[in-house]
């Protein structure tokens, strides 16, 4: 199995070339510079800019300038904030962006599993249909059609928490839940369902037939195989999570990653841009590595060689 | 690998769908299918309400009685009341006008993006699928790079080049779908590519293009209708995500996004009714349109794996 | 005469539904002796599985439900068990296996956990003489290597490897019955005589009575002492082995035996029963095997219970027909 870790984290090279190609020649391509907005600037200093840029060269010496600054770790400057550069601010943002996709996540998962596995438990119940239905709910309550509601009754309303910011440990509450709970959804769905499926298997019979007692047959028995359509929807998942960050952390003003992605790409601040580009798709990339490695280890029947 | 979800899955009804043990003389696939959607009441109740909101936003030049666009700065915001059922915003814009009209875009954004999305991904996923081999292998090594980045990523980057014109979100939008729609639909067309009827059809002589149209396609229609119908509420929250970080649907026109993007930020100045009907609004139609998709989907075919 | 293990009588099982009752067991009853062996045959749906599913309290209660009868082992009704009593009998005191081992063992977990669990279960014992006697269990049914073995997972073995170790699974707690639901129909035919030879030595070994549930008289015929034949839920014929197989009474019985593919047989078609098993929902109200009895007369079709002919002091046949002809 590690050959085939080893193979996957080597395939990712070609793709991250592949995406910081596409997403360099597509910011490049478009019309307009990141310092074509707001004050019109005196063509002298405008000149100045694009030389200190390298705006001026053609776009394939540009390209070769970017690629081979990128593999020496450097993601280059920003554009918009002169005096930083992309890597300074994906390192002072970063574990903000961190800590709160963790939280939504870890979030996400309790819930998700503990009500589906009650929903599982006594199918066509009451103790069925409510988790259910409040899933379906949650399914219909995007990050940002939840974060302004709580930001509403908790915040403004009930004045239990801060209703923006990022001082206060309490802060992390309300944007970890906006984030998470659309998943949750998912995830109670894919618990019930696939909690369900096995229970109808043969095996189960055979280990009641064994005289197990039914926490046992739950925890040891069921659980193992009916979580394995939650470990692939982790995949998914985390992918969402982080694009939901992006408006989770404008509507909470949390300065993470995700607001400042926002921005530069508002701003068109091709380097800051395509930095985080890049800083994704490694993530999920790796991310999407560890899920499938899990799978394995959970399914023993799944070989990758 | 075993790591692709199964989306329907994820969107599993919990209606129990009642047997009909009595077996009924052959009808048609589709007569048949109508009628088990017909006896899941949530399905049908979601497609009333569809239908409402969807005749609702096509009237609704007659239905309004204020202009959406009209401001009445001297009255600014009030909450709802006789005259402004839903209130007005901080420009005096009635809400129901705006909501309504703000209808109008949300679903033919939905719309047509799952269209273009259903159209190149039904095309590209039937070709890769059929060919098979080297190409089908490159094609699908190309959405593999493609699939390296979260979709609205993608969107985000492409709204930024092209343009915040809402024919560029329609193609965008779309633009992003299509790969789960092509990856679906080649997975159909490997597995009929098996089925004989394909093979009688080679053997006397049928063009592969011909063959493509005329038997791979139709057959792969009912995980199609399935997926395009659950594609349309995701699209519309792409949408309104999109409109509501400022990408999306620029103004005067306005989205459900937009104006819960506006409802945020009036939100400190409390004035809760901007931001809670348009949410309301949004997620009742997700929710018709979720319960509507997942009773065409166990319609079609009820034996994909319910409780 | 010994006192026997297992007592059932007049055992019925019912399965409420919306197509209306179903009478999957309707009045079974049967002995079982310590250390012999009960064959129960008949077709899918004659009731054969359910009927032993009842007497472990397997049977889902909604919708099924045990509406009568007694079931006796060792003194006491198994039916009027609570659920924990029943645990505590099921794996140790009575076992059943099933009859596909590919979907019977639990893909995700290692064999050396599918069999010690018992042990944990129904024993204080400590986990390396758990393992030790996991180990041994493995040996008892064939397994090489099993040291090495017991920590594969199910997909690593053969199907007839499977099925060992769901026996061995089924007789680490050294039940005093076990019972086999179609332990071979799964399996290849030369791997079906390995199993049934396996299960006949065990059973010696171990002084235990063995149930064996199969669709196949073929089976039946070299390993049971009594052999139960079952239709639409009822007994129709019982008695010894040689009562069965040549002094058969029972149509149904006789229709079975025909069915057997003989090499000897120079008859260019298999002999298959005429008509289809009768829905359990709508069965005949007089002799449920009338509608495809060659041999039936105007009485079998009435109303009423079919008398219980004794043939011999242990053979009895459910049947109009009088005893030694038409």
């Amino acid at each position: 199995m590690y050959r085939y870790a080893l193979r996957r984290i080597f395939g990712m090279v070609p793709v991250l070339l592949a995406v910081a190609t596409i997403t360099f020649f597509i910011m490049r391509l478009a019309p307009g510079g990141p310092f074509d907005t707001d004050r019109q600037l005196p063509a002298e200093v405008l000149k100045n800019i694009n030389a200190r840029y390298h705006l001026d060269e053609p776009l394939y010496m540009q390209y070769f300038r970017y690629m081979g600054s990128l593999l020496k770790g450097d993601l280059g400057p920003s554009f918009r904030y002169a005096s930083h550069s992309v890597n300074d601010i994906i390192s002072e943002t970063w574990a903000v962006s961190a800590s709160l996709g963790v939280a939504g996540l870890l979030y996400a998962l309790f819930l998700g599993v503990s009500s589906g596995v009650l929903a599982a438990s006594k199918p066509n119940s009451l103790r069925d249909y409510i988790p259910m239905t409040i899933s379906l709910l949650g399914i219909c309550l995007p990050s940002f059609v939840i974060g302004p509601l709580f930001i509403l009754l908790f915040g403004i309303i009930l004045n239990w928490f801060n209703v923006s910011g990022w001082e206060h440990p309490s802060d992390i509450v309300l944007p970890a839940i906006s984030l998470g709970t659309m998943y949750a959804a998912y995830v109670s769905r894919l618990t019930r369902g696939g909690v369900l499926d096995v229970v109808k298997q043969d095996y189960i019979r055979t280990a009641k037939a064994k005289g197990l007692k039914g926490s046992t047959i739950m925890l040891r028995h069921t659980l193992k195989g009916g979580l394995l359509p939650v470990v692939s929807f982790l995949g998914p998942a985390t992918a969402g999570i982080l694009v939901g960050s992006f408006v989770v952390e404008t509507i909470f003003n949390i300065p993470g990653l995700g607001r400042f992605f926002v921005q530069s790409a508002l701003n068109r601040d091709y380097t800051l841009v395509m930095g985080m580009v890049l800083l994704f798709a490694t993530l999920l990339l790796v991310l999407n590595l560890i899920v499938d490695l899990i799978y394995a280890l959970l399914d023993p029947r799944v070989s990758y060689d | 690998m075993t790591r692709a979800v199964n989306i329907s899955a994820i969107n599993k009804s919990t209606t129990p769908v009642s047997d009909d043990l009595s077996v009924e003389a052959g009808t048609s696939l589709w007569a048949d299918a109508w009628r088990r959607l017909l006896k899941n009441k949530l399905a049908v109740v979601g497609l009333v309400y569809l239908v409402f909101v969807a005749s609702v936003a096509a009237l609704a030049p007659f239905l309004t009685v204020f202009s959406y666009e009209e401001m009445d700065l001297i009255l600014g915001a009030v909450p709802p009341n006789d005259t402004h059922w839903l209130g007005t915003d901080d420009l005096g814009r009635d809400m129901l006008t705006r909501i309504i009209y703000g209808s109008r875009v949300s679903l033919m954004v939905g719309i047509l993006a799952t269209s273009v999305s259903v159209a190149i991904g039904v095309l590209y996923g039937a070709v890769s699928g059929y060919v098979g081999g080297r190409v089908d292998n490159l094609m699908m090594r190309f959405l593999e790079v493609l699939y390296a980045l979260p979709f609205t990523i993608l969107v985000i980057i492409v709204m930024v080049v092209l343009g915040r014109s809402i024919y560029n979100l329609f193609i965008a939008l779309g633009a992003i779908q299509w790969m789960v729609m092509a990856r679906i639909v080649r997975g159909q067309v490997v597995s009929i590519k098996k089925m004989e009827y394909i093979e009688a059809a080679r053997a006397s002589g049928v063009r592969p293009l011909a063959i493509i149209w005329r038997h791979v396609i139709p057959n792969t229609l009912g995980p199609v209708i399935v997926f395009a119908t659950l594609t349309v509420p995701a699209v519309i929250l792409e949408e309104a995500f999109l409109s509501f970080l400022g990408l999306g649907v620029q103004p005067p026109m306005s989205s459900w996004g937009t104006l819960i993007s506006d409802g945020v930020s009036a939100m400190q100045a409390e004035m809760p009714w901007l931001i809670v009907y348009p949410c309301l609004t949004l997620m009742t139609t997700l929710l018709a349109l979720n319960f509507f998709g997942d009773g065409l989907r166990d319609a079609l075919d009820p034996k994909s794996s319910k409780d | 005469m010994s006192e026997a293990l297992l007592q059932v009588k007049d055992l019925k099982t019912y399965f409420y539904t919306r197509a209306g009752v179903v009478k999957a067991v309707d009045g079974i009853s049967f002995d079982l002796m310590p250390g012999k062996t009960l064959g129960i045959v008949g077709e899918s749906g004659s009731g054969k599985s359910v009927t032993m599913m009842s007497l472990l309290g397997l049977i889902p209660q909604p919708p099924g439900k045990i509406v009568g009868g007694t079931a006796f082992f060792d003194g006491v009704d198994l039916l009027t068990l609570s659920e924990k009593e029943k645990r505590l009998i099921r794996g140790k005191r009575i076992s059943m296996i099933f009859q596909d081992p590919m979907t019977s063992l639990n893909p995700y977990l290692k064999v050396a956990t599918q069999l010690t669990e018992v042990l944990f279960e129904h024993e204080r014992i400590t986990s390396k003489e758990a393992r030790k006697r996991a180990i041994e269990a493995l040996e008892q049914v064939g397994i090489p290597e099993a040291a090495n073995r017991i920590d594969h997972y199910p997909h690593q073995f053969s199907g007839g490897m499977r099925q060992r170790v769901m026996i061995a699974m089924a007789l680490i707690a050294k039940p005093q019955i076990l019972i086999a639901d179609e332990p071979t129909t799964a399996l290849d035919v030369t791997v079906q005589a390995q199993i049934l030879e396996l299960l006949k030595s065990l059973q010696k070994d171990l002084g235990m009575s063995l149930i064996i549930i199969t669709h196949d008289l073929g089976v039946v015929a070299g390993i049971s002492d009594e052999v139960l034949v079952m239709y639409a839920g009822k007994l129709v014929e019982r008695g010894s082995a040689d009562d069965i197989f040549y002094r058969t009474h029972h149509p149904y019985t006789q229709g079975l035996l025909k069915s057997i593919p003989r090499i000897d047989n120079d008859a260019s078609e298999l002999y298959s029963i005429p008509g289809l098993p009768p829905d359990p929902s709508k069965l005949p109200a007089g002799c449920p095997f009338e509608p495809r009895c060659s041999v039936s007369k105007d009485v079998c079709a009435q109303v009423g219970a079919v008398p219980v002919q004794s043939i011999s002091a242990n053979h009895e046949s459910v049947c109009y027909r009088p005893e030694g002809g038409a």
